[in-house]
């Protein structure tokens, strides 16, 4: 009996381990296919984001986010290349927490993520229908990509 | 009417005005840069003749270059990289300048490198490792009889820092 108790144990195991390494799975494939060209944010955000960049960004990073003396740019190959294989998040947590240099940490989530939107839009990645998170944790899964991948095939 | 000199001069249009934020456009034909590389170059111009010496790609082919699916198994020489800002230090022998974007690639993970290249020639002669792309000119002193480089350092996630490397004594 208790033979077939611990066969039992094992079986139940098993299948929480398989079922756990599926979860797994289906997690990193939606972690994979979901990157800045599936439509990260909304126009009205990233015309929300515009407002705020001119007020709070525009003196370092220029109107046309092109940078500065000392400000990079926040477009280009530069700017792509720096972020590339990154997260969404990755670029939230640089602004929300060192952004505006003069004034760290100033400006709340819902701003920094409608900031990032516009930023997004001037780099000419798609708009979407749902606007972007202010969850770190959610941007974290959206990945920054240079080039679209499904054209890279 | 319309007649010669129409559209020129006092008559030209006003042009027309930057939408605000959208001053980048992709150049980009197929994901690859519309421009032919190189992308980034280091010239050495002697100016008693007004001619070019020498002149060199700087930086790594960028990744989504270098990774571009159609290019698989092609040998792609190096095509520099565009950047804002990378400053050079010269010294009696050397011109040594960082790269401006971050690359991954089988010598070196996610970074960049500083290069060091023959004045005379063009000729790269070492590069060493730097976790983020050069951000300010680099510079060289001496403490003690040891040589040193210190280059600003910051891009993406990555905060300004200095890196001083030391170069190996006489005899190291």
């Amino acid at each position: 009996m208790k033979f077939w108790n611990a066969l039992a144990a094992c079986a139940c195991l098993v299948s929480i381990v398989s079922a756990r390494g599926a979860l797994r799975a289906q997690e990193s494939k939606a972690t994979e296919t979901r990157s800045v060209w599936d439509g990260a944010y909304t126009e009205e955000q990233a015309k929300r984001g515009e407002a705020l960049y001119q007020k709070e960004c525009k003196g370092c990073h220029g109107v046309a986010l092109a940078g500065g003396e000392s400000s990079p740019p926040l477009t280009g190959g530069a700017f792509l290349s720096n972020w590339n294989g990154l997260t969404l998040g990755d670029l939230f947590e640089r602004i929300r927490k060192t952004m505006p240099q003069n004034a760290a940490g100033k400006l709340n989530r819902q701003q920094n993520a409608d900031i990032l939107a516009f930023v997004l839009s001037a780099n000419k990645f798609p708009a979407g229908k749902t606007e972007l998170s202010r969850q770190t944790e959610f941007l974290k899964e959206i990945r920054f990509e240079a080039v679209r991948r499904d054209q890279k095939k | 009417m319309r007649g010669p000199g129409e559209n020129a001069g006092a008559d030209s249009p006003m042009p027309p005005r930057k939408a605000p934020g959208g001053g980048f456009v992709r150049l980009n034909v197929d994901d690859l840069p519309l421009i032919k590389p190189p992308y980034g170059t280091i010239t050495a111009i002697n100016l008693d003749e007004g001619k070019i010496v020498w002149q060199i790609a700087h930086g790594e082919t960028p990744d989504v270059v270098r990774n571009y699916p159609a290019f698989k198994g092609m040998n792609i020489a190096r095509t520099g990289q565009q950047t804002y800002n990378i400053g050079t230090l010269i010294t009696k022998t050397l011109v040594i300048a960082g790269e401006g974007q971050v690359t991954t690639t089988a010598d070196h993970p996610r970074g960049a490198m500083l290069r060091a290249y023959d004045k005379a020639t063009g000729k790269e002669v070492g590069a060493v490792y730097m976790p983020a792309p050069q951000s300010g000119s680099p510079m060289t002193y001496m403490v003690n009889g040891k040589q040193y480089i210190v280059v600003a350092v910051s891009g993406g996630p990555y905060s300004g820092e200095y890196i001083a490397y030391a170069l190996p004594s006489a005899g190291e």
